[in-house]
């Protein structure tokens, strides 16, 4: 069974648990390791932003709030941040994270902290999608690939890749308008 | 505020795939603006879910050693940029004088701009103020300009913009801005660098066209 990450946040925080780290790191580096190589990184430079990452995540655990955001999102947003500030140490991009993402306002967006709800939410919303759509959106935000790309990938006409990508969106923007 | 950028591009934003002035302006239109925000919170636990859903890949063993035996040493914390009242946050570290320090520059009183330096070779960010009640000459431009409201507002023949709106200009918009009467009007904006006027592609421009 997944381990629950929440639970495995709040160990962490409150009892500096080594093991719950432990199994938290089993569940989520492979994942990083999969986001970090399709941005193009190197094995060993993306180990380097995980190991950053994970560090982040032991050491900030006191910040985690369960009620803001799940811990599948906060972990994820502190691995995206920190591939950004390491590109921008390696003179290849301009913006540093806290440029790209600021703490936001706090008051917007509080989910309830027992049902893991925002994950939930979001699961639901990428099972409203056909599969070709899925893919197509999958393609371009989690693989960072362009139309032209895609269309090569999956040999279908361009067309069908944008259209695909726009009910996408459609489907996305109408439920983000009820929650 | 009735511009915003599109889902499309807030989705983006949230899988670090606008990561230079582009990723800077969207930023700060979601510090302003409230519902962008959620919706962007939303996006960003959609882009985590892709993660978790992929298949992974393995780390190496010594990874794992590396982390476990130096979990409790002492890490040094990057300090955060100091605040700038009136600013959205993503300018803080750009722009630490403020707005009312800015070394306005311009032949006109009437339109003054500031360029600041972001580090990013393939866009310009500027500021303009344009004095309250102000008209601009009819223009057009040579290249893609994302505007952001941040004080004041002005309208053109398209509608009129107020502090957070998001405005998306490219070769075929031509206009003549008239900034409110209420207080002069300062936006931030994004444009294409002079040397590369073509710069932005239909894949990136046409999701920030404004709804």
């Amino acid at each position: 069974m997944e381990p629950n990450l929440n639970e495995l946040m709040t160990r962490i925080a409150n009892d500096r648990d080594r093991q719950a780290f432990s199994q938290l790191f089993n569940n989520i580096a492979p994942k990083l390791k999969a986001f970090l190589r399709k941005a193009g990184l190197s094995s060993e430079n993306a180990e380097e932003i995980i190991q950053e990452s994970l560090f982040t995540v032991w050491d900030r655990a006191a910040q985690f709030n369960s009620s803001k955001a799940s811990a599948t999102t906060w972990i994820y947003t502190i691995a995206r941040n920190k591939k950004i500030d390491w590109l921008r140490k390696q003179g290849r991009q301009p913006m540093t994270s806290s440029e790209l993402w600021p703490d936001l306002p706090d008051e917007s967006a509080e989910i309830d902290p027992d049902s893991d709800l925002n994950l939930a939410t979001v699961r639901k919303l990428l099972d409203h999608l056909t599969i070709e759509q899925r893919q197509v959106v999958y393609k371009t935000f989690f693989e960072a690939k362009s139309q032209s790309e895609i269309a090569l990938d999956l040999d279908v006409p361009l067309g069908t890749v944008k259209s695909r990508l726009r009910l996408a969106m459609k489907k996305f923007e109408n439920f983000m308008s009820v929650n | 505020m009735n511009h915003h950028p599109t889902n499309e591009v807030l989705l983006k934003h949230a899988s670090g795939l606008l990561t230079d002035s582009l990723g800077l302006i969207v930023a700060c239109h979601i510090d302003m603006c409230e519902s962008c925000c959620k919706t962007y919170k939303q996006y960003e636990a959609l882009a985590a879910e892709m993660v978790v859903e992929s298949s992974g890949e393995q780390v190496s063993p010594e990874l794992f050693d590396r982390m476990m035996a130096s979990l409790d040493q002492v890490r040094e914390i990057e300090a955060d940029p100091a605040t700038v009242p009136g600013l959205p946050k993503p300018l803080w570290r750009l722009v630490p004088q403020g707005l009312d320090q800015l070394n306005w520059k311009g032949m006109f009183k009437s339109v003054q701009t500031f360029d600041v330096e972001t580090g990013d070779p393939r866009y310009v960010g500027r500021f303009y103020k344009i004095l309250a009640g102000s008209k601009l000459p009819q223009h057009s431009h040579r290249g893609n300009e994302i505007t952001l409201v941040l004080k004041g507002s002005f309208s053109d023949e398209m509608g009129r913009y107020n502090e957070g709106d998001f405005i998306v200009a490219n070769e075929t918009t031509e206009h003549q801005p008239v900034a409110g009467m209420e207080e002069d009007c300062i936006c931030f904006a994004v444009l294409d660098a002079p040397i590369r006027f073509s710069g932005l592609q239909g894949l990136i421009l046409n999701p920030f066209m404004a709804k």
